[in-house]
Order: C-alpha cells, then structure tokens, then sequence
C-alpha cells in the first residue's frame, strides 16, 4: 500500500514538475513576446531524451545519475501534497528534506564529474558555492518559522496558517519570505544565479557530457526539484491548501515569479551572487528572526 | 581484573619488542590479537557498574597515592567502541607494515597505547586519569614522528600544545587537592566539591574548571588549538591517522563529559546563582559557541586544503566542533547528540582515512591534484570514502545524519537560533570539501601514470567493508547505539531520550531511521526502472569528452592536464581575501614582536657572563625572599 | 526554395573519383535503412523536440539568432540550441568549411548519439559556393559526413530555415531520415574520404607540442 502511494507521490512530482517547466517555457515565451513551444513540450523532451542512446565513461556516471534522482524523489516521500502525505509523524519533516535533498545533489555531482569533463566540474564548484550562498538565508528563515511553531513538521506550520489569506506566514511575516523567495530564486537556478549552468560560458556545466537517457533523468530531477521546492515555499508561506489543485496553483504561481525574474535579468558572477546572498536575503531573514525571537 | 588488561597489554608489547627479522609480521597479528582480546574482555565487562579496584602504590607521610580503575556506564562504552574501532583499523595494519621500514617502534607503541586507552576510561581518580593521559601524549607523540624530519616538526608542534593542555590540568588537579573544602582526587567526590564551591566563589571555581576545559580542548583541537590535527594527522603514518583522527581526539571530549558536563548539570539543579543563557549557566553558552566557531573555522580550512590527509584533519576538527556544541548544550538530546556524533565520527572518520591510508598505499600520493579517476581502479575504496562522506555530510541513510539531527533537536528546543546557523553553515560547507576529495581522488580523469594501479589487497578491504558496515548499520538502527547512550546520560542526572531500534524521539519530530533508508531504497529502484527503460547505454574512453570539436589528443592533452582539481574553490578563498590578508599582516607582526622580545631576552643572558650571572643570582634571591614573605 | 532530401538519392561514382580508390559506397535502398514499429511512434516525439548544436564555421551563423528569437521563433516546434553534441540531435553546418574544420565537424557527429541528423547550411556545404576553387575548402560534405538535409541559399532566410526544420520533420516521421544509419553502414567509405582529405592538413611546422 505505500509503495503505490509512494509511486503515485514520484509521478505527481515529475509530472507536475514537468507540466510547470512546460508552461514556464510558454511564459518566458509570451514575455519575450514570442509563441513559444506548447505547454506539453517537456513531456516530448524527456520522452525523446529516454529513446535516443547515451554514452557512459563510469559506472559511477550511471549510478550517481541515478542517486541523484532518487534523492530527490526520496525528499517527496515526506511532503505533504495538499491534503495527502505519506507518514504522520514524518510529515513534512523540514530537517530530514533539507538533508535529504543534499543526496540528490550529491548524486548529480557524482554522476556527472565521473565523466571526467572539467566543465562539470567547474558547474558542480560554482553549484556548491552558491548553495554555500542561498542556504543560510533559508536556514535562518527556517529556523525562525520552527521557533514560531515550535515544530519542524511543515504540516504543522500549514496548520497554524489556517484561516485565510492574513494569516499566512508570508503576510505575517514578509521579510522572511522576501528573502525566502530570493534563497528560492538560488535553488532553482533561475537567472541572475545560474553561473553553474551558463551554456555560453562552460558548455552547460553539470550537463555537458549527459546524453540521452542521462540526461532524460538529469531532466526528471529538474522537474520533481522544482515541485519539491516550490512546494517547500507554499507550505512555509502562503498556507498550503487541503485542496490539492489550488496547492499546485500556489506552487505555479511561486514558479512564475521566478521565472518573471529569470526573463529579464542578466548573469551575476557566482562570487558575487553568493557576496549579495550574504548581504541582503541575510540581512531580511535576521532581521526577521530578530523579530520572532525578542 | 581491570589491572589485568593492562598487564597483558604490557606482556604483548614485550613480545612485540623483541620479535623481529622475518617475523615481524607477526607484531602486528599480535597487535589484532590483542585488540581481540581486549574487545572480548570489556565486553564481558557490562553490567558489572560500579566495580572498582583499587591499588596502592606508594605513600608519603599523609599523602596515599593509590589507583583506582573502576567500570563506569560512560567509561566502558567509551573503552568498548574505541577498542573496536582500533581492532578494525588494526586488521588494516597488518598488511601495511609489511613493507615498511619504521614499524618496528610504531607497533609497540600503539599495542602500550591501545592500554593507556582504556586506562583514560577505566580511572576513577585525577592521578590515575592523568597517568594514562600522559602515557597516552607520549606513546602518540613517538608514534606520529618514527624518525621523519617532516612528521618530527608536526609531532612537536602537537606535543607542544598537549603539553600547554597537561600543564592546566595538574594546576587543576593541584588545586582540588589542595583546596581545603574540596581536597579529594577522587573524580566523582570533586565534581560534587566543585559545584558547591561554586556557590563559594564563583570566579575561583569557574577558573579551574577552565583549566580542565583548556587541557581538553587541548585534547580535542577545540577552537584556540585547532590547529594541530592538519599538522600531526597529516604527517602521521598512513595506518595511525585513522586512530588519531577517530579515537585520540575524543579524548579531551570524554574529559568534558566526564567532568565538566556533571559540574554543570549539577549547577543547574541545585540551584545556580551565576548569569544563564536560556536555562544554561553562561560559561556552558560560551564554550558552546567555542565549538561552533571551531565547526565553521574547520570547515574553511578544509575548504581551501589541497591535501588530501590535511582536508580529512581539518573535516575532524569541524566534527569536534559541532559534538562540543552539543554536548554545552547540557539537554538530553543535546548531550546523547554529542556522544553520538562522537562514535559516529570515529566509525566514518576512521573509514575515510583507511580509504585515503589505500590511496597512498596504492599511489604514494597525497596532494588531490595529482590524483583522479581512482574509481575504476579501486571500487571497494571508493564506496568506502563515499559513504564515509555521506555520513560526514550527514545526509540521512548513513550514521552520521542521526547524530546531527540530534544536535539540531536540542539546539533548536533549547532556543539556540544563532548557534543553529553556525551548525548549518559548518554542514553545508562540509558538502563542498567532500565532494571536492571525492570529485579530485576518485573521479574526473585517471593520470597516465596510475594506469595500472590495482585495489588493495583483501586483508585492506576487510576494515574497509567493516567500516561501510557499521556505518549503514548505525545509520538505519540507531536505537542499538541509543541506548548504552541513554544510560550514560540517565547517570550523568538527566532524562535520557526516547528510542526504539529505528525511531528517535525528540520534541520537535521525530525519525524513523529504517523508514527514511526504506524510502531510499524504494526512489532508486524507481529511478533504477526508468534507468532500464531508456535506450542502451554505451562506454567511452575518459578522454572521448566534449573538447568544443577538438580531439584532446591532437593537441597533446593528457589526462592529467584535463583533470580540474586544482585551486577547486578559488574563486570562494578569494571571498575572503580582504580578512585572510588582514589575519596574515597580524600574526605576521605578533610572530615579529614575539621573536624581537625573545631577542633581547635572549641577549641578557648570552651577551655577558657577568650580566646572566647576575640575573641568576638576582632571581635566587627573589625567590628567597618571596619564600620567607608567604 | 529547394530542399533537397539528400539520403540515399546521390550518386558519388563519378566525382571526385581520386578520394574513393577502392572502396565503393554500398548502396543500400531507403526502405531497408527505414524505421520501422516501434522506432516509428518514437519518431513523434523525436521529431516534436529536435535540439540543435550549430556548427558556426560561416556567415549562416548570422541567420540563426532571427530564427531562435522573437521574430521567428522556432522553439514553438520544439527546436532548441544545445551546448554540446552530446545532448544534440541535430546539428547545423552552418556555412563553408575549411579542412581543418571538416576534422572537428567529423569529431563532434560522433560524438552525437543516435539518432541523429545533419543539415547542410547554405550553399557551401553542398558545391563550395563562393570558395569552390578554394584550396582549404571542401566542396562537398556529403563526401565525409552524411547529410539528411540541404538548405540552398547563400543564405537562407530564416524562413527558409524554419521550412527545412519543417521538411526534415517530415522525414523523421515516415522513418526515412536516416542518415546515421547511412553512415554506420558505409563507415568504411566515408573514413578513407575523410583520411584523403584530412591528410591534406598535416601542419607545416612544428608547433613543439607532441600529438
């Protein structure tokens, strides 16, 4: 019974995962004032990715490439979807998931610096650095929203926001969530904070050598971390929702923010993204928790 | 039964003092042998709380010097696992001295070390204590340094700062003795004596119980004396690393939680007049904060390290430094936290140094650079090092995950939110210099000339697949390592943590180990399924990579100069130039000034004879006169 | 403008007859190389998301940013650029090339995985166009690589582009853009043209750097 529950979790992930990226790409489309590709494009993508042969120069390529997304999917396991979850007295544990992620990252990082490309490795050391920069903004804003619910369950933070649109944390408390949303901005990669990627500049980074169905699963990661992150976002800030539809709602529109961001900015160097993740997301969150704790 | 042990630790060190020529493999059969004893002795040992012995060994007028060695719950657990840890490392051992030339000391040292080991656990009184303490200094310091210039200059340098650290100790064991309303060597009764001179004269015994904490962190690299493990875990030999890294550091925190932690949590109890932060006496804050100042510190000098021995020896320091965290917190998840990291960094630790220890073995190479693509050559150490940094990292299915959980637990319900950060920022920074060591040795490209490199043979793989073991074990069932802890904690007064075998309970939610690797298991086998529905997947050449259209080989590219290691993190050391630059500039001017006043007091007394003549006479006559006046 | 589907229809016997000494290319009809089946329905969604990597040896590098941008836009059909030919499935030729080039053209559509296709950007590629008397041009690529697609024009307006993408799509769908298979098939013809060319870029002095 809860593996098919823990099956229907993955898929809900990619596939809302993957649905998001499609509209996104649509969006920054209309925004370029282009037509943009249809919404189901990323589903075309991962499944013609999944039918073309790939290159392996490691078994470790193939098994971190794998780790990666099962890091990641593990994570899901523990969040709660709107009204659905999978544990009780793990639901939404916010400790265990930001640790949990780390093994889908570390995965990547594995899988693709087994294949010997100095260009991912360069992605994966600007990656971590940024991560470096983004986390602890978060982390603070974390621990302050763990103080105020004096629990690290995020059904429980979900709980407590119930009863409307004011008492939301991201009303109640709006640095935090400003800077929550500019940590978020980090995690997804989005520009300004996508020096990791930067195809002009080393050739995709992380990506450069994931060929086929590599990267069809470098892909299902990208889509089940936006799900993942998001979902983090709209259940710490904007109430979560026991309607699992107006939830995914919620997560889009976070996603559109980012997105809007990423459609109009330029490239900051990693160096001095992490210089102003430590500067301003810093400031705001302990700013923020001076707030909760005095 | 105790002083047993030692004896036949004592015999077995004879034995391997005069074995030598073709046999000499035999001292290190010897070594394991003994552990094995010893593993089987102590734990035959458990249950038996409370048992002492006693033995007097000489007495000056009113003055008895006597021995006790005694079973504590905190004592033999430590005993227990350390001695476990140095049998896995010692089957390691075997095969490495096989070849080498200096073992010979090297061996009878650690067999008398392994003694001295349990000594520190198994001792109730302050002489017996710092007996084995020293014994335990110098049979170290003779082990790090068999003759090597290079190693000689690191071993001084740790031996100088034991010996600061031994130093504060005797003036505080000095003091409980002589000060007349604690006046007892016993450790338990001064523990006791001290908290109510507390109430005393607070400034006084604060005082001594800062001597103590200043041998200990000694002991453990604690903030100001975090230095010394990059230099004496570096150069140590290949095989001795993983103990010092694993076991000897822990020393000074077992000092902690044997004196220190009770003092305070007595304080609390009974009533503490002195200044608290959220429920702590203040000093206990302040040593919590040396310890996350210690975690962040370590972990940017790991960051920026090259080598691959001194990136694993600053990791160990940022380790101490989250337990000392912990354990200042003085909770129950607090303290259970930090045993727990405790063990867990000496099985994780120790795995990644006898992982490092396989690499030299194999390449006699140290710096990361000049390594690479060591996977294929060498599997079972390369699982070892990734799930020994797994766990350092303390992603969950691995052990070190439950203890940092711990450690969270009671940071964030006692109230701690600066010292959390820290923590978190010591961690995350933990993910970039491990996935550095393991991007630098085992992945990336093989050089040209490691071609032909081979794994290590299988009595090297045995501590290897042990370590993995232990640590996955762990990981998953917490509880069995739990519970020996909840008891130490229940003795030292507080209210030991709920677990099962898999589930930790604490306030704020609570784990379950097995459900969380479960969950694991089930994404990669999801992943796994998708992996096989894809088309086939071919192998390639390491150099068959994306070179912009040029093919690597037609303009003299080697592997090795298409291995990106060096100077990994450059670009973040350059973040803190401004202060890195600033730091230098200052110690620059104190190691100037220092040298310019040891000068001219130098030249006092070699300038002349007649000057130092009498500066000596001048001093003899202070002393004098100083004697008569008190 | 003419597009000209180039797999399997030329003939090579009779030009540049010195290069082919020995080694006849197999001439294998398009039926027996055709997908079939399964590879078909697979053929939709490769045919819906085809990632390009140009090769910007010319002037036709010009022509493509009009055609990613805002003007023409060609992801709405699911084409996009790509960093390296590992991800790619297509990749443009996009112009004349130099001997010295054809060796990395060659070195990155193996790289490539399959399936894979390559167009021929422009007039260069198919006749050497203004270079064709050129020492250190080739005229003919299908001679070295094997092209599935054409593109006439010096240069091709991108809506000209836009048409070829269109046109290849086609054929990816009946199954009959197959040109990986083509050169799988006749490796041994294409390897001696492209070793009695390359031969021709030996450098000229000695740059110090042992190969």
């Amino acid at each position: 019974m809860i593996v098919l529950k823990y099956i229907a979790f993955a898929l809900t992930s990619i596939i809302v995962g993957l649905l998001f990226m499609g509209l996104g790409r649509k969006y920054s489309a209309r925004i370029h004032r282009r037509y943009g590709p249809p919404f189901w494009q990323s589903y075309l993508d991962v499944i013609k990715l999944f039918s073309k042969t790939s290159i392996s120069h490691h078994w470790v390529m193939d098994f971190g490439i794998m780790m990666g997304l099962a890091g990641i999917l593990a994570t899901i396991a523990f969040l709660p979807i709107g009204p659905f979850h999978l544990f009780n007295s793990m639901n939404g544990n916010i400790i265990i998931m930001l640790y949990f992620m780390t093994i889908g990252y570390l995965g990547m990082a594995m899988g693709v610096s087994a294949s010997g490309n100095p260009n991912s490795a360069i992605g994966i050391a600007r990656a971590l650095t940024l991560m470096l920069g983004y986390e602890i903004p978060f982390v603070i804003v974390v621990i302050s929203l763990i103080f105020i619910n004096k629990s690290s369950l995020l059904s429980v933070m979900v709980a407590n926001q119930a009863g409307g649109f004011l008492h939301w944390n991201m009303i109640r408390y709006p640095l935090g969530f400003i800077a929550a949303e500019m940590a978020l901005q980090g995690m997804l990669g989005e520009k300004p904070f996508d020096a990791m990627i930067a195809p002009s500049e080393i050739a995709s980074g992380p990506m450069v050598e994931l060929s086929g169905k590599m990267m069809g699963l470098g892909f299902l990661q990208h889509a089940a971390q936006i799900f993942l992150e998001t979902a983090i976002i709209t259940s710490l800030f904007l109430g979560g929702s026991s309607n699992v539809w107006i939830f995914f709602l919620k997560m889009f529109v976070l996603y559109l923010v980012s997105l809007s961001i990423n459609a109009v900015s330029a490239r900051f160097k990693f160096e001095n993204a992490v210089k102003w993740f430590w500067k301003w997301p810093m400031a705001l969150s302990l700013a923020q928790l001076l707030i909760v704790i005095l | 039964m105790i002083a047993n042990l030692f004896l036949i630790t004592l015999i077995t060190a004879f034995v391997g003092l005069i074995i030598g020529g073709k046999l000499k493999w035999l001292r290190w059969v010897l070594f394991t042998g003994l552990l094995t004893f010893l593993s089987i002795r102590l734990w035959s040992f458990y249950g038996n709380w409370g048992y002492t012995e006693v033995y007097k060994v000489l007495s000056l007028g009113n003055l008895n010097f006597t021995i006790h060695l005694g079973i504590t719950k905190l004592g033999w657990f430590f005993a227990f696992f350390t001695t476990i840890i140095n049998l896995i490392i010692s089957i390691f051992s075997i095969q490495k001295n096989l070849r080498e030339k200096d073992e010979w000391g090297i061996g009878v040292l650690w067999m008398i070390l392994a003694g001295a080991n349990i000594a520190i656990f198994m001792s109730l009184d302050w002489i017996t204590f710092f007996i084995a303490w020293e014994v335990m200094t110098w049979t170290s310091y003779f082990i790090i340094t068999p003759g090597w210039k290079k190693s000689f200059k690191a071993a001084n340098y740790y031996f100088l700062l034991s010996m600061f650290g031994t130093y504060a100790m005797i003036i505080g064991i000095w003091w409980l003795f002589s000060n007349p309303s604690i006046h007892t060597l016993n450790i338990a009764q001064s523990i006791s004596g001290l908290a109510r001179y507390w109430h005393v004269s607070p400034w006084g015994a604060g005082t001594v119980s800062l001597l103590f904490v200043t041998a200990f962190f000694a002991k453990s690299a604690v903030f100001p004396f975090h230095p010394w493990p990059a230099e004496a875990h570096a150069e140590a030999p290949d095989d001795f690393s993983p103990y010092l890294s694993g076991i000897m550091i822990k020393y000074g925190l077992y000092g902690v939680v044997l004196f220190i932690v009770p003092l305070f949590i007595q304080l609390q109890k009974f009533g503490f007049n002195g200044a608290t932060v959220h429920g702590i006496p203040l000093l206990s804050y302040l040593l919590a904060w040396v310890g996350a100042i210690t975690a962040v510190w370590g972990t940017y000098k790991a960051i920026v390290s090259n080598d691959m021995k001194r990136l694993a020896a600053w990791s160990t320091v940022a380790n101490i430094g989250y337990a000392t965290t912990g354990i200042f917190i003085l909770s129950s998840n607090g303290v259970t936290g930090g045993i727990f990291h405790i063990v867990n960094h000496a099985i994780f630790k120790s795995s990644i140094f006898v992982a490092l220890a396989a690499v030299k073995y194999r390449t006699h190479e140290r710096d990361m650079h000049r390594l690479g693509g060591l996977a294929t050559k060498m599997p079972i150490t390369f699982l070892t090092f990734l799930l020994g940094i797994i766990a350092a990292a303390g992603i969950p299915p691995m052990n070190g995950y439950a203890s940092k959980w711990l450690i969270y637990q009671a940071l964030l319900s006692g109230k701690f939110p600066f010292l959390t950060t820290m923590i978190f920022i010591a961690s995350t920074g933990a993910f970039m210099y491990l996935y550095r060591a393991l991007h630098s040795i085992f992945l990336g490209q093989l050089p040209e000339k490691y071609k032909n490199v081979k794994e290590v043979p299988v009595l090297m793989q045995i501590p290897m697949l042990l370590g993995m073991l232990l640590m996955i074990g762990i990981g998953v069932f917490p509880g069995y390592v739990l519970r020996p802890i909840g008891q130490i904690v229940k003795s030292l007064g507080l209210v030991p943590m709920h677990v099962t075998n898999t589930t930790m309970f604490a306030f704020l939610s609570n784990v379950n180990a097995l459900v969380v690797f479960n969950m694991f298991s089930l994404s990669f086998a999801f992943a796994f399924v998708l992996y096989l529905l894809g088309k086939r997947r071919h192998h390639v050449e390491p150099l068959d990579n994306y070179t912009a259209g040029q093919n690597p080989k037609d303009f003299g590219m080697t592997t090795e100069m298409y291995h990106f290691a060096l100077k990994f993190y450059e670009p973040f050391a350059n973040l803190f130039k401004s202060v890195r630059i600033g730091m230098r500039y200052f110690y620059d001017a104190l190691v100037r000034d220092a040298n310019l006043i040891g000068k001219s007091f130098a030249s006092m007394f070699t300038s002349s004879t007649m000057v130092s003549s009498m500066l000596f006479i001048g001093g003899i006559v202070t002393v004098i006169i100083v004697g008569w006046l008190l | 403008m003419v597009l000209e589907m180039a797999h399997g229809t030329f003939a090579c016997a009779t030009f540049n007859r010195d290069f082919i000494r020995g080694v006849d290319m197999l001439i294998t009809s398009r039926n027996d190389l055709r997908d079939n089946g399964w590879e078909r329905i697979l053929n939709y969604f490769r045919k819906k998301s085809m990632w390009m990597l140009h090769y910007c040896t010319g002037c036709g590098a010009m022509e493509l940013p009009p055609t990613m941008t805002s003007r023409w836009d060609m992801e709405r059909f699911g084409i996009g650029p790509m960093a390296t030919p590992r991800q790619a499935d297509l990749l443009l030729v996009t112009g004349y090339l130099s001997i010295k080039s054809l060796k990395r053209v060659i070195y990155t559509y193996e790289q490539m995985q399959d399936p894979k296709w390559l167009i021929a950007f422009g007039s260069c590629p198919l006749n050497g166009g203004i270079y064709y008397d050129s020492y250190t041009v080739i005229n003919r690529l299908a001679l070295y690589l094997p092209i599935d697609l054409s593109i006439e024009g010096c240069m091709p307006r991108p809506e000209a582009v836009i048409n070829g993408f269109n046109t290849l799509m086609k054929g990816i769908e009946k199954g009959t853009a197959v040109g990986y298979k083509k050169y799988k098939e006749n490796y041994e013809w294409y390897k001696k043209n492209q070793d009695a060319i390359l031969n021709r870029t030996k450098p000229v002095f000695d740059s110090g750097v042992k190969s």
